[in-house]
């Protein structure tokens, strides 16, 4: 096995042990991305100061052994989204008028990143400004699916999502406005977790949409999913809307659980969209019965439509990215705003429709009407139950190019993402099979600020199932 | 919401400081006419006694205290670092005429 | 048109004089400092950055609005405000839109008339603009470092009639401010800024409350010119009026040489600002515990100062007010008053005393006021003098008329030229009467 191959896990044990040094980690992975970056185009930008940042990595572990505490992703390579400003490293979030900027500041998710001991191999691709759920709306080129380099990644962390399935690094960080995280790591087939808004700092996240984005890992396994959460998580001073509270997130306590024994789960009958292929919804039949088998109890619920769903984000998200992309005026960084693309375009111009003087009230305020009504409807479900399941995305990831010509392409695919999204809930994907030789997940939603409930449920069904595959990637 | 809303592309990209072709014009207006005629699907819901949420997190009164903080503070050059027209420390602009 | 009458409403934006800006820990401190030195990646509007609300900035714009009798808001929020300038660096401001932290107050002038306050809230202010030709280019210069700084902003109800109201609206509302000790409100320094919003209308044509236009005038630098500037416009809208032309909705400036407005730009259409509730932090809620520590910290207020002078040490409301609005005044007043007492100078004594400028406010009280006492001992030579040169009134005292003291108390006060405490004359007067036999 290659170095690059490993996960977190496997990665500290050997780092530990010296069984390798972190310089070997990094360069393995950057040897790995200096092959593919060409067929899938995951990484923009590479971080020139890795291997020297791996080399002190290498002086800590030397120097003792304690540092692993202190420093809980020492030596650890990683891809950064490139929505997430780096002090130093140009940050372009894909689009072109940012072509050139080089932020003053890192993100606060980078900082503690950095704090950890993990190495920053480069930025990754997204759709420009997060605006889409296939990265084909990046201002530099599409990415590429490391299962079949026709297909889409998935969007808009498409390059995060790539990079670790193609093991061009070890972990890498994604962000999640509805379904930005999930889908891409379903259709990669790697496990990711969308942690809860407000849980990760987004300050230094160029933003899409504030009330919604939420920072997050996408890992190899769900337990490295945790490692990586609890190093980024909690309350940041510099962001107002990070929680206080205690963050319930205890990686070491995902192995102790065993069987899932007196969970109760529900399946809203919803999600199983008209939209859905029958392979799929056979895999999420089989995922269920799976769950059932570890001793959970899955019982099938009626939620609010997600089409609603789409319809409160479609006017939630677009409103907050008018105003989002409103300091882009080229005075202090960037190019002018002719340089804004038809996306970007399509979505502001639509949000500043939906706040203007006279329709605020039937489009803003109503959205954000019914996004009370699905919260409560959370609430409810969770009173009764530990989880709700259900398939990611209606299925497999889609061919390259379906996205042209489809207003509301993005928010489509996300559809089953996006009533959790908009509650601010936490879920998490998870690989659970195959459709044509491309990777499905099961999506595990959880309330609020319970990330620890949901990582254990997906941790449990991961290490009892054998769907967390990677392709070969030997595309020359 | 009325399926008939115009919406006028022209006065919205003015508006947002965008600028769009008479072609670009076409192709958003027609999108616009689709999303519109999709979200109004909302309307079925009944929401008159529902208040708004705007922030799912549940939190208030988050402030800070009145402190200078320089661990943030930027120095007049990595103030200016990504500007393309800069002078004397200032950023430029076309002149604004009062 | 028989009822014209003219409705003018202020708008006051006055920056709070805290140590730190309005959402980041840049220094608020900008006058004269070298440009875009005081900013970071929040007040520079930088990808990514998130406001978080200064409490200091959030508590005084609610004592203001309490010290103005306002109601505060239980649930209160910041909104965005979307507008396009270089001044403004995220292309929108944190601003306060339909939950303002306090609102519906009013301040009472000195005829009794009360101007109502619609609100008083909170916003961040704009980086500064400079224009300057740079080879032979004309350009506009952008300075960050005052973006962000907290600012508040007053809104009364066009309720004022005419320029010199406005006037006393604004010193009274000035006072106040500096009372509370949160801004300067110096205008040359641009920590307060006027506009004022002037209409007329003929009551009897039409049943209206407030009139269906308004013309706002901007860039008035002192309360004289917000006077001239308002008187202006009253005639000159009158004018129109009478010609049966509606006044142009605009914006105006004021040329403090000709004393008349101009016109800066029309305003037809209002702008479409967008507001919507700020997402990047959480709303503000106040429990009535809350609201009552604030307004058990508010200091003495000017209006309640005055009517204290009056109870309590009996000075005319005219004395109280010049005392009350020169603060060192009032200070030095209050410190001699039992001082004062000792020398048996009475409280309104020695208002006069401070206000006409008899008494050296850096020099302690207790050697001036002996001298003055002093002064008054003298008098005993002057009281022999008068009652030496007044013998027909001696007589008539003596023969039993005593009213006539009154007028060798005055006869005192003549020659002391007002000098003589006339309650000293008079006792110093009798008892040299008596003595006289």
């Amino acid at each position: 096995m290659k170095l690059n191959q490993l996960t977190i896990t496997q990665a500290l044990t050997g780092l530990k042990t010296k069984k390798f040094s972190a310089e070997e980690l990094t360069q393995a992975c950057l040897d790995q991305i200096e092959k593919t970056n060409q067929h899938l185009n995951s990484f923009l930008t590479l971080n020139p100061n890795a291997i020297s940042q791996a080399q002190a990595a290498d002086k800590f572990i030397a120097a003792s052994k304690v540092n692993f505490n202190k420093y809980p992703l020492l030596g650890i390579p990683y891809a950064l989204k490139d929505n997430f400003l780096t002090q130093g490293l140009r940050t372009t979030a894909s689009a072109k008028l940012l072509d050139k900027y080089i932020p003053q500041y890192d993100s606060t998710v980078q900082a503690r990143l950095k704090q950890a001991g993990a190495v920053l191999l480069g930025k990754t691709n997204l759709d420009a400004w997060a605006h889409g759920s296939s990265t084909e709306a990046s201002d530099y080129g599409t990415s590429r699916n490391p299962w079949n380099l026709n297909y889409s990644p998935g969007g808009s962390s498409g390059g995060s999502a790539a990079a670790v399935a193609s093991h061009q690094c070890l972990f890498a960080i994604g962000s999640e406005t509805a379904g930005s995280i999930r889908v891409p790591a379903c259709w990669c087939g790697v496990s990711a977790l969308k942690p809860t808004y407000g849980r990760v700092s987004r300050y230094g996240v160029i933003a899409m949409g504030s009330s919604l984005d939420s920072p997050g890992p996408l890992t190899k396994n769900i337990y490295d999913s945790a490692l990586v959460t609890k190093v980024i998580a909690g309350h940041d001073p510099f962001d107002a809307t990070t929680s206080s509270s205690p963050v319930n997130i205890q990686p070491a306590k995902l192995k102790l659980k065993k069987s899932l024994k007196g969970i109760k789960i529900a399946l809203p009958k919803e999600y199983l969209v008209k939209e859905m292929d029958d392979k799929t919804a056979k895999l999420i039949n089989k995922a269920v019965k799976k769950l059932q088998s570890l001793g959970a109890k899955v019982e099938q619920i009626s939620l609010l439509d997600p089409h609603y769903s789409i319809d409160v984000y479609v006017v939630v998200q677009r409103s907050e990215v008018s105003s989002n992309l409103a300091r882009y005026d080229g005075v202090r960084y960037g190019h002018p705003r002719t340089y804004f693309k038809h996306e970007a375009k399509n979505r502001a111009l639509l949000g500043t429709y939906t706040l203007s003087t006279g329709y605020y009230d039937q489009y803003y305020n109503k959205a954000q009407k019914v996004r009370t009504l699905i919260i409560k409807e959370f609430n409810q479900v969770f009173k009764k139950y530990h989880a709700v399941i259900g398939p990611v995305s209606p299925g497999p990831a889609l061919k390259v190019g379906s996205s042209k010509d489809s207003p509301m392409f993005g928010e489509v695919v996300d559809m089953l993402a996006e009533p959790s999204s908009i509650a601010g809930l936490t879920g998490l994907s998870v690989p659970c099979g195959f459709v044509n030789h491309l990777p499905v997940a099961l999506q595990i939603t959880g309330p609020q600020f319970n990330e620890q409930q949901i990582l254990s449920l997906g941790h449990i069904y991961q290490q009892n199932t054998d769907f967390q595959k990677f392709p070969s990637t030997e595309y020359d | 919401m009325s399926k008939n809303d115009k919406v006028d592309v022209n006065h919205l990209a003015k508006l947002s400081q965008m600028t769009v072709t008479p072609q670009e014009a076409k192709k958003l207006q027609k999108g616009f006419k689709e999303i519109l005629k999709t979200i109004s699907a909302l309307d079925k819901l009944k929401t008159k006694k529902v208040s708004s949420t705007f922030q799912v997190t549940g939190l208030k009164n988050i402030f800070r205290q009145d402190e200078i903080d320089k661990s943030r503070m930027l120095t007049q050059e990595q103030a200016l670092s990504n500007a393309k027209k800069k002078y004397q420390g200032y950023f430029v602009v076309p002149a604004i005429f009062k | 048109m028989t009822n014209l009458q003219a409705f003018i409403g202020m708008e006051v934006h006055v920056e709070l004089n805290t140590k730190s800006k309005m959402f980041c820990g840049c220094p608020a401190k900008h006058f004269q400092i070298k440009p875009n030195t005081h900013t970071c990646p929040v007040c520079l509007g930088l990808p990514g950055a998130l406001p978080v609300p200064n409490k200091q900035a959030v508590d005084w714009t609610v004592m203001l609005g309490l010290a103005l009798n306002c109601t505060v808001n239980k649930t209160s929020k910041f909104d965005r405000k979307h507008y396009f300038y270089p001044d403004l660096p995220k292309g929108y401001q944190i601003s306060q839109y339909d939950q303002p932290l306090t609102q519906t107050g009013f301040l009472t002038l000195g005829s009794g008339k009360k101007i109502h306050i619609n609100r008083v809230h909170l916003e961040e202010d704009t980086a500064k603009l400079l224009h300057k030709t740079i080879n032979g280019k004309k350009v506009s210069l952008v300075d960050f470092n005052r973006s962000g700084v907290p600012l508040m902003e007053i809104v009364s109800a066009p309720e004022i009639s005419f320029g010199a109201e406005a006037k006393e609206y604004l010193k009274k509302l000035t006072q106040i401010i500096k009372t509370l000790k949160i801004s300067d409100c110096d205008m040359e320094k641009g920590s307060m800024r006027l506009e004022a919003n002037i209409s007329v209308m003929d009551q009897t044509t039409t049943r209206r409350i407030y009139p269906n236009y308004k013309v706002e005038v901007k860039n008035l630098n002192s309360f004289r010119f917000v006077e001239q500037a308002i008187n202006y416009e009253i005639k000159r809208q009158t004018a129109l009026l009478w010609q049966g032309t509606k006044p142009k909705q605009e914006t105006r400036g004021f040329n403090p040489k000709t004393k008349k407005t101009f016109v800066m730009r029309s305003k037809e259409t209002a702008e479409d600002y967008r507001y919507f509730p700020e997402p990047d932090i959480p709303p503000m809620v106040f429990t009535n515990k809350q609201i009552a520590r604030l307004q058990s910290q508010l200091p003495e207020l000017p209006e309640a100062k005055i009517e204290k002078l009056a109870t309590k040490h009996q000075l005319s409301s005219d004395i109280a007010r010049l005392l009350v609005n020169k603060p060192q005044n009032y200070k030095y007043f209050i410190k001699s008053l039992s001082i004062a007492k000792k020398h048996q100078l009475s409280p309104q004594k020695l208002a006069n005393l401070i206000i006409n400028k008899k008494i050296n406010l850096s020099q302690p009280v207790t050697k001036q006021l002996q001298f003055l006492t002093q002064k008054q001992a003298v008098s005993q030579s002057i009281i022999n003098q008068v009652l030496k040169d007044n013998l027909d009134v001696v007589k008539k005292y003596k023969a039993g008329k005593a009213s006539v003291i009154g007028f060798l108390v005055g006869q005192v006060m003549k020659t002391t030229q007002g000098q003589a405490d006339p309650n000293l004359a008079r006792k110093l007067l009798l008892e040299k009467l008596a003595v006289k036999k």
